[in-house]
């Protein structure tokens, strides 16, 4: 592969100055969904044209070239940008478009996103060494709803702009397995990790 | 299976005739540019600064910046380029060793438009391919030695290209012929 992609996902105890809990190391990412090619392509040709995605209620939008598009910076709380996560276990497609989703908030069955921006920090700038190089960026989310949710799948929310207005794509799905149980004062952190291997 | 790049160089002589075609084949790489637009336009971190082709550190943040269409002929600043130098691929590659330059004159190669095709979706598999050729129109054969992609980079105050991927492959144009690439980007399950 010329563009390699991983993740890994890293368990912490949230109530007691967020002990670690384990991590399941680094694993090869399911893929790049056809949204990421697609806008890809929009960017590669620029005006001369436009291209449909399936936003995250699967309604084609004609994607536009306008001002980086991928942006997948996200504030706390917001699930439709950056890394998100969901309960279900379905097979990865090229055509997916969403997850089911787990809100945001401290309710039954929802999890506590936090920022993912540069300032959080949230990414890292890419380094090289020897023959490759690589960044990454990542989130953390923390159960605070009493109960125990299992995470099933993740993915990357990537902004395109249709004509000029933000319209969030997902570009990225993997289902762990695996899938990720969290406990109440539990939290994890998804971190992503873009490469490139001469 | 991530995203994969492939790439076809192939020779056509005057008649239209494919004279060698060196098979499809993977790409050595992506290389720093293509890392560092595709982060930047990701963490929408505008203080990040990479090395554009001109060697000038700039943020390839803005529009255009993955662009390689060029409906113009003889546009050699980014989409598809060639060019001599024989230094082995490595990641923090920001330009070709030594680039032909487009023209009549020796040594040079004539560039055509760098079209890019619709993007085909095929269970799997998702593909674009973007497209160049060069015709030699000097009186002596002119070899090629690398390959590779620039993305046209508009930043605040100015236009840069930035280098994505680069390949060593050679092909000896004589004159009158044609070179032909096609770079295939895919991602595929």
């Amino acid at each position: 592969m010329n563009l390699d992609l991983k993740y890994k996902v890293a368990k912490f105890d949230a109530k007691t100055g967020r002990r670690t809990l384990g991590s399941m190391g680094w694993r090869k990412s399911e893929s790049f969904l056809a949204n990421f090619i697609n806008i890809l392509w929009e960017m590669r040709v620029t005006a001369a044209s436009s291209i449909v995605c399936k936003d995250l209620d699967g309604v084609n939008k004609a994607v536009s070239d306008y001002l980086s598009n991928f942006d997948v910076t996200a504030l706390v709380g917001e699930y439709i940008g950056g890394i998100i996560v969901g309960t279900g276990v379905g097979a990865v497609t090229l055509q997916d478009y969403n997850l089911t989703v787990i809100a945001h908030g401290g309710g039954a069955g929802q999890l506590d996103y936090g920022a993912q921006l540069v300032a959080t920090p949230a990414f890292s700038h890419p380094v090289y060494s020897g023959s490759s190089g690589y960044f990454r960026f990542w989130r953390t989310f923390v159960n605070d709803s009493g109960g125990t949710i299992v995470v099933g799948e993740i993915g990357v929310v990537g902004l395109g702009r249709v004509v000029t207005t933000a319209t969030p794509f997902l570009v990225i799905r993997d289902v762990p397995s695996p899938s990720v149980s969290l406990n109440d004062g539990q939290g994890m952190t998804v971190t992503y990790q873009v490469g490139i291997t001469v | 299976m991530n995203v994969d790049l492939w790439y076809n160089m192939s020779l056509v002589d005057k008649s239209g005739k494919v004279v060698r075609s060196g098979g499809r084949k993977q790409s050595r790489s992506y290389v720093q540019g293509f890392l560092a637009t595709l982060f930047s336009h990701m963490s929408q971190d505008a203080a990040f600064l990479a090395l554009s082709v001109d060697g000038t550190l700039v943020a390839p943040r803005y529009q255009w910046t993955f662009r390689m269409y060029t409906p113009t002929p003889g546009q050699a600043t980014y989409g598809l380029v060639v060019g001599t130098g024989t230094l082995g691929v490595t990641v923090s590659d920001s330009a070709l060793g030594s680039q032909i330059a487009h023209g009549t004159q020796a040594g040079q190669l004539v560039y055509s438009p760098s079209p890019i095709g619709s993007v085909n979706v095929n269970g799997s598999i998702a593909y674009f391919r973007v497209s160049r050729s060069w015709l030699n129109n000097t009186v002596a054969t002119i070899s090629i030695h690398e390959i590779g992609g620039c993305g046209y980079g508009s930043v605040v105050g100015g236009a840069h290209p930035f280098l994505h991927f680069r390949d060593l492959e050679t092909l000896h144009v004589g004159v009158g012929q044609t070179a032909t690439l096609v770079y295939e980007e895919r991602v595929s399950l």
